[in-house]
């Protein structure tokens, strides 16, 4: 902000100033809530006592969002990122197609390994349960191999990574909020 | 990665070494000039029909929406007739809808797909398509100072897409009454001998199964009419996503030199989350849709249970679960209401901000508000569901989720407020539609907490409180914001002005008319009026409420006739308006430093501008005016082009490495 | 409409501060990143809807014998992943702006989708044969007495899943195919970032099939299977 808007400026400044404050009391005020509820919660585990404590936590954070975008634009947070340098994965790795062939194949190499240890699953019979978590696991493994090697994810930007990864999984774990209702239809289904 | 081994053109690297500064953005423009997309079009065809230029894709968007509201709003009255004199007989109606209403009485399947056609087109084909396709394509590119967007051609194919969508439900309406003629069996055994027909599919546009899934048995208009319904949908879904897709990769990379996120207006903002919303929600649906179309014709049951019986004939299907669709649908559908709303919050603090001639208080509040609220918009669509017998755990989490959405709309409400507080208010009309846009969400808004809690939402479901809430916030809110939009816009996009005069007789009528539909109606949820009824004629209870009722359509009809004066006054003014100049609002924004008026082809005349601040620097102390553009270089620190030559000598040293430099990118 | 002049020219010193690429990549790689997440989303539901009508099912038919059922499918895996491998070889050829290589590379990897497709085809065609159907089983076919024996309360939507799913994953593979086509017939034309792109289509295709290839057919494997 140059001299000659300098009046514009500072009121810019207050007006985050007291944002910051207000959101920052908010935060703070639901952490303590959550705290508390840990505190007097008999049975931490229980599924009430969890949702409010994370639902308390969660607003906590929606809350702090704003002073830390603030305290990163104000130069408080760079250091802090600077020391892990978001840009050393694009720059000190510069790709080289042709020389990693190598890489291309021992990528397929794995990716085959572990559609064949899915298959062998399949044929020592694996219960069921324990087979869809192996499978998922697998699969995720397959997934991200893909991604990073195949699709140059890995070579690319951190930033494009966190702006695609994180929206697909959150919208995906979301999907997942069927599952109580489908377990309740099965209920019903075999209630005699 | 791959500029690595992008082949760069030692042209091209030259042009970037040689110039600095606004020069070599400019000449590097000019320069890609030729490999871009396209020149200025020529002959009638090329330029105002299968255009690529995104101004008058907006335009043609706009039109669109435009049709599609009125035709919308025509049906609704038409649902008002018939609910406060049931069995009236309105002559003209039978040449009109000789099925629908014959001998002129409307009939209540009549009723139900006027319902099911009214959401689907308001919802769809102007909440979603005005705002975002039809402003965010013209003005977005314009205000992060782009020429175009990025795939010119998509846009265009988008566009038609959803002009085929609105085609193929509006043939809805067609397909199906002809069938119900021939078909006398079918009338005698369904409707008991009436020899009546409808006129279009009656799931409602929530299209809940089994009655969407089942086919022409689930009742008249659902068979051909209801797959049209359908398949209109899924191309509209297609055509979002492509819209979406275009969207953020216009903002992201598109950007002018100097327009950083935090200096582009709340209006990119606003289309930003929306696109983004667009794009994560409406994959769901599509694949939602497809789920639905393979039940209809392949005989699938994903969403029908077992043992449902129809005309006294049990039907093959099982196994599937109506909750299923329930769950996809409206894990788009919540999103869906924040793209309906974001981009009216965006215009709405654009515009408050530009007539009360201050900045926009707290507008990194405001960016986060909307990110919170789109976020959050993904997390609650359970309470659309609170009747469905979920989990009380589940809906208690979906409860305590909605409500937090208040967080963020009361810090928007709160900044808003805070943009106007002791402003000196400019009461032009796009102002008014903007104040109006805050009172209506306030009031919208504030039955959404009653809405969102469990146990008094398994009371007012389904009721007339539920669709005065979303009527108001969704609909109406969302439609004030288009007309400031309007009405803010409307000088730029055409270069007239529109007459304040007509504009005020507009927004007052409609102002109060839209309270006086929506207010008496949360009285009668509370009473227990229930939804999508064709007549209340047999409900002694309700009977108190006959005097209300007669209001609201009376005030629906008044609401309804005062659009006839934006219509009048929109296309009069196309033609005849008063010139407007290139900045008539003195806002400060890119959009209003187009060298002409209406914008150029390539918006910018071949000189992309330079951006040096924030978007909303009014009543700036010092300023020789008391606004100060986007454009205006900090003269304060002595070098015009402070900026500007920061970036270059940047960009030489950058230049100077060549491609080596290029490549370690 | 990227050009690398346009490239380029972005390319300056602070990724957000406008007049650049922030990820560094062109509209077009932005575009398909952005198409390919909304098309897993796509899939996603379509997935999480089976797994839906799966689990409340009273019971869910495995029919697929490990030999040859399960091999078929694997084989059809193998077959995808290999094309995957010579795209991204296609991908690597372009980059040294070797065309030529490029070109043929692309054509194995077509070779492998179409390959793909015509085990697919095969196996549907096969399964139909039996007697699997959209919903439930052909009445008097092979399947259906087996079924009614051992699965009696089989939930009539294995067909249903079975081909929705596989059959939006084989709509997928040929629109790649003829995308594939499209950039090997006009290769001299295109650039590397066009060739890229193709490329990331390819192995999203791939990446969907990672998840389809586990959750239809290895959590449906036929663990005892009758003796014929």
């Amino acid at each position: 902000m140059s001299t000659r808007f300098a009046s514009l400026g500072n009121l810019v400044k207050k007006q985050d100033l007291i944002l910051n404050a207000v959101c920052l009391l908010f935060a703070a005020a639901f952490v303590v809530m959550a705290l508390s509820n840990v505190r007097r919660a008999g049975n931490f585990f229980s599924i009430d006592s969890l949702f409010f404590t994370l639902v308390s936590l969660m607003l906590a954070g929606i809350f702090m969002i704003i002073p830390l975008m603030w305290a990163y634009e104000t130069g408080l947070l760079r250091n802090l990122f600077a020391a892990e340098g978001d840009d050393a994965v694009g720059e000190a790795v510069p790709v080289h197609f042709e020389g990693t062939t190598k890489l291309f194949l021992s990528i397929l190499g794995f990716l085959l390994l572990l559609t064949v240890i899915e298959v062998f699953l399949a044929y020592i019979q694996v219960p069921l349960a324990l087979m869809l978590t192996i499978l998922i696991g697998l699969s995720l493994i397959k997934a991200a191999l893909i991604l990073a090697y195949f699709m140059h994810l890995r070579y690319e930007r951190m930033s494009l990574v966190y702006t695609l990864i994180p929206m697909l999984v959150i919208c995906i774990c979301l999907l997942f909020i069927f599952f109580p209702d489908s377990f309740r239809i099965f209920n019903l289904r075999n209630y005699r | 990665m791959e500029e690595a081994t992008t082949p760069i053109e030692p042209s091209a690297a030259a042009t970037e070494v040689g110039a600095a500064g606004t020069d070599a953005h400019a000449e590097a423009a000019a320069a890609h000039a030729p490999h871009g997309h396209h020149g200025p079009p020529t002959g009638f065809i090329r330029k105002y029909i299968f255009s690529i230029d995104h101004k008058v894709i907006g335009i043609q968007y706009l039109l669109l929406a435009i049709f599609a509201a009125f035709t919308g709003m025509f049906m609704s009255v038409l649902m008002r007739l018939n609910l406060t004199w049931p069995g009236h007989k309105w002559t003209i109606l039978e040449t009109i809808f000789p099925l629908g209403a014959p001998g002129g009485v409307m009939t209540p399947e009549f009723y139900l797909s006027l319902v099911t056609m009214h959401g689907t087109m308001m919802v769809f084909f102007v909440l979603t398509t005005a705002p975002q396709g039809g402003f965010g394509n013209y003005f977005l590119p314009i205000q992060v100072g782009a020429e175009d967007m990025a795939f010119p051609v998509l846009n265009m194919l988008s566009f038609w897409v959803t002009l085929v969508g609105l085609l193929v439900l509006i043939s809805a309406i067609f397909v199906e009454g002809s069938t119900i003629v021939g078909n006398t069996d079918f009338v005698n055994n369904f409707l008991g001998g009436g020899g009546t027909g409808t006129l279009g599919p009656i799931g409602g546009w929530t299209g809940y199964p089994p009655l969407s899934a089942l086919g022409k048995v689930a009742g008249p208009g659902q068979g051909a009419g209801a797959t049209l319904w359908i398949t209109s949908i899924a191309i509209f879904c297609i055509a979002s996503l492509l819209g979406a897709l275009n969207f953020i990769t216009t903002l992201l990379n598109m950007r002018t030199r100097g327009m950083s996120l935090m200096r582009m207006p709340l209006t990119c903002w606003s289309w930003f989350t929306t696109a983004i919303l667009a794009l994560l929600a409406f994959p769901v649906l599509l694949a939602a849709g497809v789920l639905l179309l393979l039940d209809r014709h392949a005989g699938t049951s994903f969403f029908i249970p077992g043992g449902l019986v129809f005309n006294d004939v049990v039907q093959a299907h099982k196994g599937g679960s109506p909750i299923l669709w329930q769950h996809l649908f409206w894990f788009f559908g919540h999103p869906e209401v924040y793209i309906a709303i974001l981009p009216g919050m965006g215009a709405t603090s654009h515009i408050l901000s530009t007539f009360a001639r201050k900045p926009v208080f707290g507008y990194r509040a405001m960016v986060f508000a909307m990110f919170a609220i789109g976020l959050l918009g993904f997390f609650v669509w359970g309470h659309h569901m609170f009747i469905s017998g979920m989990d009380p755990r589940t809906s208690i989490a979906f409860s305590v989720l909605t409500l937090s959405i208040g967080v963020p709309s009361a810090i928007k409400t709160f900044n808003w407020l805070g943009t106007l507080w002791g402003a000196k208010i400019r009461f032009t009309v796009p102002m008014m539609f903007a104040i109006g846009f805050v009172s209506l969400f306030v009031a919208g808004g504030i039955t959404g907490l009653v809405l969102g809690q469990t146990s008094l939402d398994l009371f007012i479901h389904d009721g007339y409180f539920v669709l005065a809430h979303f009527h108001l916030v969704m609909g109406v809110a969302a439609i004030f914001g288009m007309f400031a939009g309007v009405y803010f816009w409307f000088p730029k996009m055409f270069g007239r002005m529109m007459s304040e005069r007509l504009g005020q007789l507009h927004f007052w009528p409609t102002f109060i008319g839209v309270y006086c539909i929506f207010v008496p109606m949360h009285i009668m949820g509370i009473v227990g009026m229930p939804r999508r009824y064709a007549s209340f004629q047999e409900y002694d209870f309700l009977r108190p409420l006959d005097p209300l009722v007669l209001l609201v359509t009376i005030a629906a009809i008044v609401t309804a006739a005062a659009q006839f004066i934006f219509l009048f006054n929109f296309i009069w003014s196309i033609f005849k308006g008063k010139r407007a100049s290139g900045n008539p609002w003195e806002a400060t924004t890119l959009e209003w430093v187009t060298p002409t008026t209406p914008p150029p082809h390539d918006n910018f005349g071949g000189h992309l501008p330079t951006v040096y601040r924030g978007p909303y620097e009014f009543a700036v102390p010092d300023a020789p005016e008391d606004y100060v553009m986007q454009t205006t270089p900090d003269a304060g620190e002595g070098n015009v082009a402070a900026a500007g030559a920061g970036q270059g000598s940047g960009q030489g040293v950058q230049g100077s490495s060549g491609n080596g430099h290029n490549g370690q990118h | 409409m990227t050009t690398h002049a346009h490239t380029a020219e972005r390319l300056t010193a602070d990724d957000w501060s406008g007049g650049t690429f922030p990820y560094h990549i062109g509209h077009k790689k932005l575009g398909m990143w952005l198409f390919i997440v909304s098309d897993a989303l796509t899939f996603s539901a379509l997935l999480i809807g089976y797994s839906y009508v799966r689990v409340s099912s009273d019971q869910w038919a495995t029919p697929f014998a490990f030999s040859p059922s399960i091999l078929f499918s694997t084989s059809m895996t193998l077959c995808l992943l290999a094309s995957s491998f010579t795209m991204v070889m296609a991908v690597a050829a372009s980059a040294r702006r070797d065309r030529r290589k490029a070109r043929r590379w692309i054509g194995a990897t077509m070779l492998g989708g179409l390959t793909f497709l015509a085990l697919h085809i095969y196996e549907w065609l096969h399964l139909i044969e039996e007697g699997l159907r959209p919903f439930g089983l052909a009445q008097g076919s092979a399947f259906a007495k087996e079924w009614t024996e051992r699965w009696p309360q089989a939930s009539p939507l294995f067909g249903a899943t079975f081909f929705a799913i596989t059959g939006l994953h084989m709509f997928h593979v040929l629109t790649g195919v003829i995308y594939l086509g499209y950039i090997a017939l006009r290769i001299r034309r295109k650039t590397h970032e066009d060739v890229e792109i193709s490329g990331l289509y390819w192995h999203f295709v791939d990446l969907v099939w990672m998840f389809v290839f586990p959750l239809i057919y290895l959590l449906s494997v036929d663990f005892h299977p009758a003796v014929h």
